[in-house]
């Protein structure tokens, strides 16, 4: 049996930034990386079905979209326990957008033959919460979004799920499988990575892979095969929010006569 | 270990090869000029690490110093030099001298590194709101110069400059007459530690000035009296925690219909056996608890409190540092895990009451026994594999943890701990130096550092900046800095 967990590098930044030079996204040198935070717990879910009861004989397969620096991620990942890593890249997806990764992640999971799916709700950095869903359209696959609990017993034909839904409610659903899954925050205790595991997965070989490799038109990668397009990153000009300088009483003061002049009695 | 010049050479080699620039900003302040120029490119030349140096708070003043000298036309990295609070006074200076945007101005205003003439030249410059905010609220900013600020008569500074610690005795008087209709202001005034003692003869009008006037140190006597019998509750718990509040009052106090004054007596350290006997019994836990946590609290009561339906209470008799071993013995088999906890944390517990409460599944005892200097070797080596974070952490807090167990923790997955075993005492050099190819960029940047403290050239040899004293003088100018 085989569990895929697809991951991300996500991007955070600090208070002050700039854009790039075509003002399609952040300049990358204000960029700090890091695992999707959502990840660790779609991954941590896998280790948990391999490591319980009946899942000898599962293998975790951890996957990404992304450039050389992604590798890191993989690394991570690898040193917790996963037993391979594979990334996709090739330089026409670099305009991709969270549908034409997910026909890229799709093709993947065809190729890997994946009993279930596992992706994280969103990626903390463009939210966009659409990829793994996205795949699971493109697999034609059973799936549930926004999962806080997994009850699964490796080999079964079914598992039951509980999605976490609004105003605090749950949806306990019974779903059939193979099945892609997004995960939430919280359904599990992420674990740490242990020195030993750090030091051999530094030395563990990543599967890198084109597009191509795994079935893919040039006309489904990229911006070919992407169904949206950034097209300006700005940050909004200030509103017409007022600071009211002064003391309590002149804050007052000023504050009354504002309010006048809204009512037109100024 | 003997750190020779061959270790040196290899850290400089490595720090040089680093996917990070952490390693190579340990050494460099402790390096000799030859050796800083190696490590400049690792260092310096990709603006993404330039960016990530300049808002490290943990850096040392000489690399964020070259750091301003090499980047001060990059504004990203400007602004964010400017926000770190390591930021040295010459680094400051060099970006001062750059020009800047009204941003970097605003922000080094505001910087408590920087040089006091620099900030008197900034008053003396400007009439911008903004930075003279940020003047008022530098505590870098000299007495002198706070009172020439005063002197603009400008409201908006008032408050910031009553709260100014170095704000003179004559300014805050100014502030004072100033302030007739800004209780705000005024109440900042009373509680400055500067305070004219004639302003704090009279009980003020507003609860806010009595509320600061029952805080201040000097509150005379008399003042204190009046304020422990104030109408509102506030007030009185202020004056209820003085140091100086006469013990009739307090008796008063003890009995209050206010729960938050009769815990402000409760945790006075001057509290009387008697009075500690009185709020023992007071419906209200908090105040129970306070009690039975002051050192002041007779031992004797401490039974009564370990009896207490609260379980903070308990806890609180605990942690109370004489509390009698056989109490002890007691809360040790106490229902409540985080009673227990607070047993746990006793160096001088039985060593069988110990073992006992080792054998706990509860992660907060068993963190406190990790945690205990009497616990054994061999249970530390247990709890040192514990799969709690918080247990294996509590070990390597545990000052008298012998070295073959703080050897296994060497190996925690969890970076933070291999970086805080590294400070332990017992651990050796030699420990220190094997964990030198750490994956984790923190850990490696405090071995590092270490290393480098020991063997490198006395970073005094290469400070920039005068010590703090000297900034204030009051005829430094730019040309002397």
């Amino acid at each position: 049996m085989k569990i895929l967990v697809t991951i991300k590098q996500v991007a955070s930044l600090d208070e002050d930034f700039e854009m790039r030079g075509d003002n399609r996204d952040i300049d990358p040198d204000f960029l700090v990386h890091d695992l999707n935070e959502w990840d660790n717990f779609t991954l941590e879910e896998a280790m948990r079905l391999k490591e319980g009861p009946g899942g000898d004989n599962i293998e975790v397969v951890v996957a990404t979209v992304g450039p050389d620096s992604a590798d890191e991620e993989l690394r991570k990942c690898l040193a917790k326990g996963a037993d391979r890593a594979i990334r996709v890249w090739d330089d026409a997806l670099e305009e991709a957008d969270p549908i034409a990764v997910a026909r890229v992640l799709a093709a993947l999971a065809r190729r890997e033959s994946a009993d279930l799916v596992f992706a994280g709700v969103q990626a903390s950095d463009h939210a966009f919460g659409a990829t793994g869903m996205a795949m699971a359209g493109l697999l034609d696959a059973p799936h549930a979004a926004v999962v806080a609990a997994l009850e699964y017993t490796p080999g079964e034909g079914t598992a039951t799920v509980r999605r976490e839904l609004e105003g605090g409610t749950y949806a306990v659903v019974k779903i059939n499988t193979p099945a892609v899954l997004t995960l939430q925050l919280g359904i599990n205790t992420p674990r740490y990575a242990s020195l030993r595991g750090i030091k051999q997965a530094a030395a563990r070989p990543i599967e890198v892979v084109g597009p191509v490799d795994i079935g893919l038109a040039a006309g489904d990668t990229g911006a070919a095969g992407s169904l949206s397009r950034v097209r300006r990153m700005y940050v909004p000009e200030k509103g017409r929010a007022q600071m009211i300088e002064g003391t309590p009483a002149e804050q007052a003061s000023q504050l009354a006569k504002i309010i006048k002049e809204f009512r037109g009695e100024a | 270990m003997r750190f020779s010049g061959r270790h040196w050479n290899e850290l400089l080699r490595r720090a040089q090869e680093d996917a990070e620039p952490y390693a190579a900003a340990a050494l460099y302040p402790h390096a000799l000029p030859a050796h800083r120029a190696c490590l400049l490119p690792r260092l310096f030349d990709a603006r993404q690490d330039r960016l990530l140096l300049a808002s490290a708070g943990f850096l040392a003043p000489a690399v964020l110093a070259r750091l301003a000298t090499l980047a001060r036309d990059d504004a990203a990295v400007c602004l964010r030099l400017a926000r770190n609070p390591a930021a040295p006074a010459q680094a400051l200076v060099t970006l001062w001298r750059g020009g800047g945007g009204e941003r970097l101005r605003l922000l080094l205003a505001r910087h408590a590194n920087m040089p006091r003439g620099v900030l008197a030249q900034m008053a003396e410059g400007t009439a911008q709101v903004e930075i003279l905010r940020a003047l008022c609220e530098n505590t870098g900013t000299a007495a002198d110069v706070l009172a020439a600020l005063e002197r603009r008569h400008l409201p908006v500074l008032h408050r910031l400059l009553a709260i100014n610690l170095a704000t003179a005795a004559d300014t805050l008087l100014s502030l004072w007459t100033a302030a007739v209709d800004e209780p705000a202001v005024r109440a900042q005034v009373l509680l400055h530690p500067h305070c004219p003692g004639r302003l704090l003869e009279d009980v003020p009008e507003t609860v806010l000035e009595r509320r600061c006037a029952a805080r201040h140190p000097r509150a005379p006597v008399a003042l204190l009296r009046q304020l422990a019998a104030d109408a509102d509750p506030t007030v009185r718990r202020a004056a209820a925690a003085h140091a100086a509040m006469p013990a009739q009052a307090l008796l008063t106090l003890c009995f209050d219909a206010d729960a938050g004054v009769r815990r402000a007596v409760a945790g006075r350290a001057d509290l009387s056996a008697r009075m500690a006997g009185w709020l023992q019994e007071d419906t209200d836990s908090w105040v129970r608890r306070t009690v039975a946590r002051n050192a002041a609290c007779p031992p004797a009561l401490l039974a009564i409190a370990a009896a207490d339906a609260h379980a903070e209470v308990r806890r609180a008799a605990a942690r109370h540092p004489a509390c009698p071993a056989a109490v002890l013995e007691r809360l040790g088999a106490d229902p409540e895990d985080w009673v227990q906890a607070g047993v746990a944390y006793r160096d001088e517990l039985a060593p069988p009451l110990l073992r006992r409460l080792a054998r706990s599944a509860s992660v907060d005892v068993l963190a406190g026994v990790a945690r205990n200097a009497a616990t054994l070797p061999a249970q530390l080596s247990r709890l040192a594999a514990h799969e709690s974070p918080d247990v294996r952490r509590a070990v390597i807090l545990n000052r008298a943890a012998p070295r073959g167990v703080l050897l296994a923790l060497r190996q925690d997955g969890y970076a933070l701990h291999r970086a805080m075993v590294l400070d332990h005492p017992n651990f050796t050099d030699a420990d220190r130096w094997r964990m030198r190819d750490d994956p984790d960029a923190q850990v490696r940047f405090r071995i590092f550092s270490h290393f480098a403290r020991l063997a490198g050239v006395p970073a005094a040899a290469h400070t920039e900046a005068p010590p703090r004293a000297e900034q204030s003088a009051p005829l430094m100018t730019m040309e002397t800095l």
